[in-house]
């Protein structure tokens, strides 16, 4: 008996730790600003990966069906971040402010993922680079993010 | 000449049977956050699986019978049905990974969502169960995982700063926008990847299969003492050609396909054919070779009948549990849970349990009885417990880790 | 029987391999039976046991419960026997494994594997 008290002890300690990770971060100001900072990271990684498969796509390099994988890819986990973020109740008010300042590049991104998906999909040449130039500045954006949330 | 031919071919087939969906996606992720600082790892994983994998095959060729065989006997009943019970949740896991993994090149190449793909590739590991022959088996893949060299003459047509690379690889530190905790996860992820607890099963069994006896024993050493080791380069290479194009990019890897950018920006569609090739038939092999060692485990520990050699009704019980093990990853799969996310958990659960996979090994390859004198030397032992201590730190940091960074989001 | 000229069960004979008379695996040495004679004495090795029933014990728990609960399911009466190999079958032992001298026709240990021949693998295209 003594043995399943033991198990249950640990199974609920672990638990709690489990728990603790899942819900802890957002709850503070700085756990918010980590939160929108990662947001920010990642999807400033989909823009940059779907920017080097479609620029590899130009060159000749790619084949069409793993460009078209690596875009579509970057769309969905830059609009899945997105969401996440949004889900994410701010804590405080400059928790709030920060969001603010955050939800219109982040919106921007995915939309200009979008575009992109878009564009390959169709084929249309011009439209890709288009689209591609459309990633500059939703990438500077979420270099900015990055800054802001960091405390800067 | 024909025997030069058959060391040769066995060297090729571990190096492109030691690759597999973790050593890919782990050394693509790595690459492109900590660049090369996490070498060491790799280096680590391949000598411990060199070591621990040349004793496994001794044991087969020596003792003529494989590892898990003699587990219950020198360990006991209990011990070894924990064991047992460890090694088919851990590949259980490992085969849906493997399997998500051939889905997912079957996406990258036709564009045909991976869920479609996972029957497919479920169907074709388990005809390859039921009916390849083992030297084809092997051959095949070995040599088809071959083409994964195309990312180390990549690495030699990207412009590579050598020295750069050279210079990340000796210098270990973690890099300054990664915390400690993703660094140390990372590292046991590769080290997991390189040690996985079905590899050892497959080796020693599949020594049994070939009919390895004290003669083969210069063909097993090189086997395991070349293959691995240039396996293991083959993971670095992955690694750095992550680090010559996506890190500079920005990019971190979370999909399968982004490993193969580094290779198609090198040598443009042929040489991303060849790396598809290659990914293809390493994940391929693996699926059909963790398959295959949770059949040997099962029938090993009771006492069945097993072998590819035999026609499958002589061998009812092991195609059955190789059976239902390919139906139950492919389940696994199948609930649309994320491959990679699954690759790198199995890996790291496997670091895990890392101990309790490879201490047994150790003990049967001291036995005297069945050993006689090729039992292991006091240099050997000495190395091997060494690296027994490394495999128990990393069980016991390895669940911390774990819950701590979130599977390394 | 030939064998060793004096054996400690653990070491030598409990959990090692089965072979039939043509080196066909039948199973491991999942027990043992010992029979006390009727004038007394030291117990006498009569069988060994193998199969479900005879290892369920061995590992114990609840594990151990639900393997001999699925070994009995196996069998066409319901007794809780395990297969016996008396020892008169033996024909050597040694440090690795067990040689009969019969083959595996003639003894019953089969029946799970035959089961799962005849309804599962054997129904399927290339069992041979």
């Amino acid at each position: 008996m003594v043995g399943r008290r033991c198990y249950a002890v640990v199974v609920g300690v672990a638990l709690t730790v489990l728990l603790a990770g899942c819900v802890g971060p957002t709850v503070t100001d700085a756990g918010y600003r980590n939160k929108v900072g990662d947001t920010a990271r990642q999807i400033s990684s989909s823009i940059a990966s779907a920017r080097l498969a479609v620029q590899l796509d130009l060159d000749g390099r790619m084949a069409f069906a793993l460009t078209d994988q690596t875009v579509s890819d970057a769309e969905s986990d830059a609009d899945s971040a997105a969401t996440a973020l949004a889900s994410r109740q701010p804590p405080t008010d400059s928790a709030l402010k920060l969001y603010q300042r955050a939800s219109r590049p982040i919106q921007d991104a995915v939309d200009a993922l979008r575009a992109l998906r878009i564009a390959v999909r169709r084929g249309d040449s011009a439209a890709i680079r288009a689209a591609l130039a459309g990633l500059d500045a939703p990438q500077h954006g979420m270099d900015d993010l990055r800054t802001a949330a960091s405390g800067g | 000449m024909s025997r030069l031919f058959k060391m040769a071919l066995g060297v090729m087939t571990a190096i492109g049977g030691f690759v597999d969906i973790g050593n890919l996606v782990t050394s693509g992720i790595t690459g492109a956050r900590f660049g090369m600082a996490l070498t060491w790892a790799i280096v680590l994983g391949t000598m411990g699986m060199t070591l621990y994998g040349e004793m496994a095959g001794r044991v087969a060729a020596v003792a003529r019978r494989p590892v898990f065989h003699i587990v219950r006997e020198r360990l006991g009943v209990r011990t070894g049905m924990a064991n047992l019970a460890a090694f088919l949740l851990l590949s259980g896991l490992m085969l849906a990974a493997e399997l998500g993994g051939v889905a997912l090149v079957l996406q990258l190449v036709t564009g045909v969502n991976y869920l479609v793909w996972v029957p497919v590739a479920a169907a074709v590991t388990w005809l390859i169960v039921w009916r390849v022959s083992f030297s084809v088996m092997e051959n095949l893949f070995g040599l088809l995982g071959l083409c994964l060299v195309v990312f180390v003459v990549a690495l030699f047509v990207l412009p590579t700063d050598w020295g750069a690379l050279w210079h990340g690889a000796t210098h270990p530190w973690v890099p300054p926008d990664q915390g400690h905790p993703m660094y140390f996860f990372y590292a046991v992820s590769l080290f997991g990847a390189c040690l996985t607890p079905f590899q050892v099963v497959f080796f020693s069994s599949g020594g049994r299969e070939e009919h390895w006896t004290t003669k083969s024993l210069p063909e097993m050493r090189l086997n395991a003492l070349v293959g691995f080791p240039l396996g293991g380069l083959l993971s670095i290479a992955i690694m750095a050609a992550a680090v010559v194009v996506l890190k500079p990019a920005g990019v971190d890897v979370s999909h399968l396909g982004q490993v193969a950018l580094p290779v198609a920006q090198a040598l443009g569609p042929v040489g991303l054919a060849l790396a598809l090739v290659g990914f293809m038939a390493a994940v391929m092999a693996a699926a059909a070779e963790c398959a295959l060692s949770m059949g040997y485990a099962v029938a090993q520990y009771l006492g069945w009948g097993w072998g590819k050699d035999r026609l499958p009704r002589d061998a009812p019980r092991f195609h059955l549990v190789c059976l239902v093990a390919v139906l139950g990853a492919t389940a696994l799969v199948l609930t649309s849970v994320d491959p990679v996310t699954v690759t790198v958990l199995s890996v790291v659960l496997g670091a895990a349990a890392l101990p309790l996979t490879y201490f047994p090994v150790l003990v049967v390859a001291n036995d005297g009885d069945y050993m006689g004198s090729h039992v292991n030397g006091r240099t050997l032992n000495a190395l091997a417990s060494v690296f027994l201590v490394i495999m128990v730190v990393t069980s016991i940091v390895t669940v911390p880790l774990l819950f701590f960074t979130k599977a390394g989001r | 029987m030939k064998a060793d000229s004096e054996l400690s069960a653990d070491e030598m004979l409990l959990d090692r391999q089965i072979l039939d008379v043509d080196g066909a695996a039948i199973g491991k040495i999942d027990d043992l039976e010992l029979t006390e004679p009727e004038d007394g004495g030291a117990p006498v090795l009569t069988a060994f046991l193998c199969g479900p029933t005879a290892l369920g014990p061995r590992i114990g728990g609840r594990l151990g419960l639900w393997w001999a609960a699925i070994g009995r399911r196996l069998r066409p009466t319901d007794e809780a026997y395990p297969n016996r190999i008396p020892i008169g079958e033996v024909d050597c032992v040694d440090r690795a494994q067990v040689r009969l001298t019969v083959s595996r026709d003639a003894l019953d240990a089969d029946r799970f594997r035959d089961w799962t021949r005849d309804h599962i693998i054997g129904r399927i295209p290339g069992a041979g």
